[in-house]
């Protein structure tokens, strides 16, 4: 394929590029559609997928098999923690306006730039083999395609391009692309939606390009996935490709999942592109799942390519990082293979790009300004505008870091395949893993601890990984490697101490990822947290609980007037924006801003904010502390304060809790008490009633006598009626007295109770005899209802004929006056009698069912000025029942009368004697 | 974003499952060189548990469609419920 189509379709897809971030940058309606898009959002994290996966697990594939895929499941693994880790770590940047990995890092253990710094020069030295692998991989790509031709493959380097490099020009490209689209805002906590949609488009074209090569290799050459893998079952070599290890072990495999867990948080692009460049939290909902869904999906075709590149090229010795372009060229699809390398330019760019941004952010605010301030260079009460300068230092980075890893491509990379390099990058990233996650969810851990561990991992992973790959380049002697340093054997990089017997990789992850872990729990351990370190300690691990009453961080006491601090401000950040931010807080906050005002803590701990979204926390709270007179004082009365806020939203959640069980309770009281007023006044009737009762038959029996007494003629006739009379009004006081001393005795549980086995029918009768009287006299048609054979069983028997009495009469009373109707029924089942008794009576209103069986209740009819009967009756039947074992209630029959019903329990025929114990 | 306790405590378990799956002594049980239905062993069973471990992701995920304060309104009207039922049974 001529280098000129190649050529010319490599621009026109960057062009392509440039139109879309410039188009959606534009036109604020884009803009707002693809950026507040959870979509767009998850394209873009696939960032992560970069040549080395387009590439670099093809070709590992065809060596080792399955073992590509660690790198994949290990964000998987991540992705799962979203709600712990990824929504903290957004919240936190966020809120405190984070602009970079090294930004975090710094912002967390005291704004400290020295550790911001070494963040920095870790990330930079980290990146560049891993932006040199992608430069490595445009190059290659770019090569093989245009000196192939008819399926033949290129043997020799080509000739350089008008006398230039193509990387360097490659390179040079991706650097002015990023400076255009990564540069254009000053505060960098601000979202490039332009670039986001860039990269979102990448990840569209790299995800089709590969799936049209595995794809094309699947079904165009062979056919279809079974074909291939039983073609290659029968080669024992490429049947080893099937697993993830022959036998040698799991410990690689192992190591790389993990060290994929760390990279997906730690790589500072993923970093910027998953935390600073989020727009709503909320899109983690879709992307934890659509992310890992994507990396599943790219992953699908990787061992049919490999095995097909492997059956191609049997016996000739081929690149198979280059097997997704050389597969497609071999069999003659040039245009396969050009979108194949298109596909590939896409992964590569787009991880260079966000690369370079993160990384010229980070060497700006977190490494040269401190230093400019360091030096003096900054004259800060000079009123220059220094966005310009800012612009400029990370247009120059951008340029540099590029440079760097062309350098680094150029001198080292060539002895090296992708995944290699990139595992090496990724070791270096994983440093980050300690400080990161113990600073979101460990309080003491201290500035001191987060540098000594970063710098001991920093410099083993120099020792055990960087310097042995620029001794295998000729750099070092390659002494270095198989003897040690000065011929000391335990100092070997690739066996550290003699540990021997594992792979490279895990070896250098034990020894540095130990380091770092060690030194950072053991001096976290030992040195004090300063009092500025416990507050961002503070706000970092408990961020969800500040959330809500942001700023509670305002630790600046001095005085400094409002001009002062917006001049400050807005000669880095720009003066217009600074005014419109300042205005923008004065309505929101509804305080009027004044030029000679003397600034408060919430707007200077604003301004702080404002700018490190441009310089970095760390340097921003330099530039406020040195216009601010007076300095930073009670910097322990602020955490005691953000303690304090803490315990009270704590206490406010007992307090809540309190307040419920105590509403319940009210509500409980209250019932209770309309309870006990209605029984008060049920008692005040009740006694009002008996007091009546009493002086009925009382009066009559008093009068009777005194006729008695004062007539001494009375006939002996009349005599005798009214001794009758008076011995009848006795009677019935003495059963009024005896009933409440019944119930009385009943409800203390002092009755004594003579359980016999009891025929009910009989005891019954018995009962209807005693009122054969009354219902003659009422002319009560009264029907009995008794089935054949009723068990006999356990009761009291003068107490249930007194129960039957008490319902029978109560249903003589309140059935109809004229027609009256009784029912007695009896039914038996299984294990209970059930008697009922059934009046064809007004019926009994619902509401009152359960009342009707309380003490004292009684039950007016139809109009009667007062009610009848002692209002015993009913109270003593149920204790009388319950005390039996059964249960009796009210309700209205179907004809509207009322209803009586009992059970008793029948007596397990076996065991009688038991039950008579009881 | 409302934050709540079932999610972690879910996707502290899919987080374990999935580790468990991952790694050796498992993934030893499928890692071996034979084709199942045309497909090597290793590769259906790690695509495949993959799979099933992104769908659980994506269930533990889902934003809840009854908000905290319906859920208790929920809990009191069956309290309510409960003691009508006493109620009932009482008679």
């Amino acid at each position: 394929m001529s280098s000129g189509l190649v050529l010319s379709v490599s621009f026109l897809y960057l062009g392509l590029l440039f139109a879309i971030a410039h188009y959606v940058d534009s036109r604020a309606g884009i803009k707002k559609i693809l950026s507040r898009n959870p979509y767009i959002y998850t394209l873009s994290i696939a960032v992560f997928c970069t040549s080395w996966t387009f590439y670099g697990s093809v070709g590992r594939a065809a060596t080792t098999g399955l073992d590509f895929l660690p790198i994949y499941l290990g964000p998987t693994l991540v992705f799962v923690l979203w709600s712990f880790v990824w929504i903290k770590i957004i919240r936190i940047c966020k809120q405190h306006r984070i602009t970079s990995i090294a930004d975090f890092i710094a912002s967390r253990y005291g704004k400290r730039s020295a550790l911001g710094g070494l963040v920095t020069i870790i990330a930079v030295v980290g990146t560049t083999p891993y932006i040199s692998l992608q430069l490595k991989s445009i190059a290659t790509s770019f090569r093989i395609l245009i000196t192939s031709s008819g399926g033949l493959l290129p043997t020799q380097p080509i000739e350089p391009i008008f006398f230039i490099d193509s990387t360097l020009i490659v390179a040079i490209a991706l650097a002015l692309f990023a400076i255009l689209f990564g540069t254009r805002h000053i505060d960098a906590s601000e979202h490039h939606e332009g670039l986001v949609a860039a990269i979102a488009f990448e990840s569209v074209v790299k995800l089709i390009a590969f799936l049209t090569v595995g794809g094309f290799v699947t079904y165009g050459v062979f056919n279809g996935f079974t074909d291939i893998f039983q073609r290659a079952s029968v080669d024992p070599e490429l049947a080893d490709l099937f697993t993830v290890s022959r036998g040698s072990g799991y410990s690689l495999w192992m190591t790389m999942t993990l060290l994929s867990m760390a990279a997906i948080i730690c790589l500072p692009r993923q970093f910027y592109i998953t935390a600073v460049e989020n727009v709503e939290e909320d899109y983690f909902r879709k992307a934890t799942w659509l992310f890992p869904t994507y990396l599943l999906v790219i992953n699908l075709f990787v061992l049919p390519i490999a095995i097909g590149g492997r059956l191609a090229f049997a016996g000739t010795p081929a690149d198979a990082d280059m097997f997704v372009l050389t597969v497609p060229l071999y069999y003659g699809h040039e245009f396969i293979a050009l979108f194949a390398f298109l596909g590939g330019l896409s992964a590569a760019t787009s991880m260079v790009i966000v690369a370079a941004i993160a990384l010229s952010t980070m060497v700006c605010n977190d490494l040269v300004m401190p230093l400019l301030l360091r030096w003096r260079v900054l004259n800060v009460n000079k009123n220059d505008d220094l966005t310009g300068l800012l612009l400029t230092i990370r247009r120059t980075s951008i340029f540099l870091i590029l440079v760097l890893g062309y350098g680094y491509y150029q001198f080292a990379s060539e002895s090296y395949s992708l995944v290699t390099i990139g595992l090496v990058s990724f070791a270096a990233a994983a440093q980050f893993a300690p400080a990161i996650i113990g600073g979101i969810f460990w309080k003491n851990a201290t500035f001191g601890g987060a540098l000594s561990g970063l710098l001991f991992g920093f410099l083993v992973w120099v020792y055990t990984l960087l310097l042995p790959s620029f001794a295998q380049s000729g750099w070092l002697p390659i002494s270095f490697i198989d003897q040690g340093p000065f011929d000391l054997w335990w100092l070997k990089p690739y066996a550290l101490f003699g540990l021997e017997g594992y792979d490279r990789l895990t070896h250098a992850l034990f020894w540095s990822i130990g380091a770092n872990v060690g030194a950072y729990w053991l001096v976290s351990l030992l040195s004090q947290q300063t009092a500025i370190e416990r507050i961002q300690a503070k706000l970092f691990v408990d961020v969800f609980g500040y959330s809500e009453n942001a700023s509670d961080s305002r630790y600046w006491r001095g005085s400094v007037t409002t001009s002062d601090l917006q001049q400050l401000v807005g000669r880095f950040v720009g003066v217009k924006r600074v005014a419109q931010s300042f205005e923008d807080y004065s309505r929101e906050k509804g305080i009027a801003i004044k030029k000679n005002m003397v600034v408060d803590a919430a707007l200077l701990d604003y301004a702080e904010k404002l700018l490190a979204g441009s310089i970095g926390s760390a340097t921003a709270r330099v530039m406020i502390g040195s216009i601010v007179k007076g300095e930073i004082v009670g910097l322990d009365e602020v955490y005691r304060i953000l303690d304090e806020t803490s315990q009270v939203i704590e206490y406010s959640h007992r307090l809540e809790e309190k307040s419920t069980e105590l509403e319940y309770a009210t509500t409980q009281l209250q019932m209770a008490n309309d309870r006990l007023k209605e029984l008060d006044s049920m008692k005040d009737d009740f006694l009002s009633m008996i007091s009546h009762e009493f002086r009925t038959p009382l009066t009559s029996l008093r009068a009777f006598g005194e006729i008695l007494q004062d007539n001494p003629n009375v006939s002996p006739e009349e005599r005798k009626q009214f001794l009758g009379i008076i011995v009848n009004e006795s009677e019935r006081l003495t059963r009024l007295i005896e009933q409440l001393l019944d119930l009385a005795k009943m409800e203390a549980g002092r009755m004594d109770w003579l359980l016999e086995e009891v025929d009910v029918p009989s005891s019954i009768k018995e009962a209807l005899a005693a009122l054969n009287l009354l219902l003659k006299e009422q002319n009560i048609d009264l029907t009995l209802d008794f089935p054949e054979h009723i068990p006999l069983i356990q009761a009291d028997r003068d107490q249930l004929i007194q129960v039957m009495i008490n319902l029978v009469s109560n249903a003589i009373k309140f059935c109809d006056q004229d027609n009256g109707k009784i029912n007695v029924r009896v039914s038996f089942e299984k294990e209970s009698l059930c008697v009922t008794v059934e009046d064809n009576g007004e019926g009994i209103p619902v509401s009152l069912e359960e009342k009707i069986f309380d003490r004292f209740h009684q039950s007016q009819i139809g109009g009667a000025e007062k009610p009848q009967g002692t209002g015993l009756g009913l109270a003593i039947c149920r204790e009388i029942i319950s005390f039996l074992g059964g249960k009796i209630w009210a309700e209205n029959g179907k004809d509207g009368g009322a209803k009586f019903s009992f059970t008793l329990p029948v007596p397990v025929k076996s065991s009688p004697k038991i039950r008579q114990l009881t | 974003m409302k934050r709540t306790g079932r999610k972690k405590e879910w996707s502290i378990l899919v987080f374990c499952a999935f580790l468990v799956g991952v790694f050796p002594p498992i993934l030893f049980l499928f890692d071996k060189p034979v084709l199942i239905g045309g497909f090597p062993l290793s590769f259906l069973y790690l695509f495949g548990f993959w799979a099933v471990m992104i769908a659980f992701i994506a269930i533990g995920a889902r934003r809840r469609l009854v908000p905290e304060l319906a859920t208790d309104d929920v809990t009191n009207t069956t309290a309510v419920a409960d003691v009508s039922e006493r109620g009932r049974s009482d008679e």
